[in-house]
């Protein structure tokens, strides 16, 4: 097998910049999809609105069930059509991104809702505390610990999605590679080095959700 | 607290990074997919910047219109949409005139003339065009290569087509052997050959083609654009930069 790094190396620097791309997307994107799924799942949970609940349930359903690529593509070539405002790649990746993630971040936190004893509610209830602080301080941060892991699974799931932002004018680590590839006739070594940079962050990320998830169960 | 605190400094930090410069009146907004050497790619061991035929091409637009040049670098799928959405001004990036493009946009009179060649390892049997009958031959998807190929199946009977994402993707299969050659510019096509000593092209002159500049059909600003092409065609800068970029033989 011939690989020829050496001609890669000069370019590495340009390639790695995408991770800055890769980060300042995925980090926004998995803060506002966190707020808004974390709203969404306890839409889903309240029983007396079926409004709301209906609105949280078919929001996933569509958000889940049509491809991140195509939102990504309407977000950004049908907005300005269609409204006449000139949404810019920036806020059309992290608008669908953030949507897209929220729906998905929703299902984990439902999970983790429906894993909290209904007991804590109905005791927390009975105690005279007001619904909303019940949720607040003692049902949602035993749903959040509950579904940790998935929420990495969703970060994780994001940061790799980034690499379809090349479709909205955005450089991400993936369309740098094959800027890279063209400019050297060389294929599959910059994208072994690109998959080394997701690898590379993925892991990162998942060691340091493995430390949180030892610090919380200390207090088990 | 503490963490929330942390959290928003992060975030603040990351929004600031991300504001969208203004651009100021007047500027060309150039469509562009730098992934096509030698008419736009980067030069990402040093300077970073776009380069190549048409970049040099547009600069000389910019000056004589008195115009700054932008150039927005984006997928080759991307530039007719974008375009469309007026996210750019102008495309050029080697967009070759078909009728089914012209339907959705305004093209300019051509500035170059595309020849597509097939790229196939010495020992290929195949000798001249009508030769490549029953190959399985790889194709870049969105190209008007793709038509180019349908014609000369058409012409030679049979031909496998195998639709692919990029050219680089397409020379890895041939090393691979997965497909027996593939389609490309003539200008692609002599990098390739030069690159792998084990290559060489079959040119396919009856299928030549114009490559020209896209606008919106409601933009105006087609008249002037010709006149610069004219222009430089006429001062023979156009020339000089298919030397430079090109050589004597190609790009004719």
């Amino acid at each position: 097998m011939k690989l020829h790094f050496a001609e890669l190396i000069p370019s590495l620097p340009f390639i790695a910049k995408g991770a800055l791309v890769v980060l300042q997307y995925a980090g926004i994107s998995v803060s506002l999809g966190f707020v808004l799924g974390s709203v969404l799942a306890i839409l889903r949970t309240l029983e007396n609105s079926s409004l709301l609940k209906g609105f949280a349930i078919a929001y996933v359903s569509i958000f889940r069930g049509t491809p991140l690529l195509l939102q990504l593509s309407l977000a950004y070539f049908a907005i300005p059509q269609l409204f006449g405002y000139q949404i810019s790649a920036f806020e059309a990746g992290v608008l669908s991104f953030s949507l897209n993630s929220a729906a998905y971040v929703s299902e984990a936190i439902r999970g983790g809702l429906q894993a909290v004893d209904k007991g804590q509610m109905e005791a927390g209830l009975s105690l005279g505390l007001p619904w909303w602080t019940v949720m607040r301080y003692i049902v949602l941060p035993q749903a959040y610990r509950n579904c940790l892991p998935s929420l990495v699974n969703e970060v994780i799931g994001l940061i790799k999605e980034t690499s379809l932002l090349s479709v909205i004018m955005e450089m991400d680590l993936l369309r740098r590679a094959n800027i890279v590839a063209a400019e050297k006739y060389l294929y599959f070594e910059p994208l072994l080095f690109v998959g080394v940079i997701y690898y590379g962050l993925t892991f990162i990320l998942s060691q340091l959700a493995d430390y949180f998830e030892r610090k919380l169960k200390k207090h088990d | 607290m503490k963490f929330r605190t942390i959290f928003t400094l992060i975030l603040t930090l990351l929004i600031g990074g991300c504001s969208d410069n203004q651009l100021e009146e007047g500027t060309l907004i150039v469509g562009t997919s730098g992934d096509n050497p030698p008419f736009e790619f980067y030069d990402t061991s040093t300077q970073q910047d776009l380069k190549g035929f048409d970049i040099d091409l547009t600069q000389l637009i910019g000056a004589k219109l008195g115009r700054k040049v932008v150039f927005k670098d984006m997928d080759f799928n991307s530039l007719i949409p974008s375009l469309l959405s007026k996210r750019i001004d102008i495309i050029v990036a080697a967009l070759t005139h078909t009728p089914e493009r012209a339907k959705r946009v305004a093209f300019s009179n051509p500035y170059l003339t595309s020849v597509p060649v097939v790229v196939i390892p010495v020992s290929s049997k195949a000798k001249d065009m009508h030769s490549l009958m029953g190959l399985k031959i790889g194709v870049q998807i969105g190209t008007t290569h793709e038509q180019t190929l349908k014609k000369l199946k058409e012409k030679l009977g049979s031909l496998k087509i195998v639709g692919m994402n990029k050219l680089t993707e397409m020379a890895q299969e041939i090393k691979t052997g997965r497909i027996d050659g593939l389609i490309t510019e003539m200008d692609n096509g002599v990098v390739l050959v030069k690159k792998n000593k084990d290559w060489r092209y079959i040119s396919l002159d009856e299928f030549k083609e114009p490559y020209c500049l896209a606008m919106r059909k409601d933009d105006p600003f087609m008249v002037r654009m010709n006149e610069v092409l004219k222009e430089l065609q006429d001062s023979g800068e156009l020339d000089k930069l298919k030397l430079k970029w090109f050589g004597q033989n190609n790009g004719a």
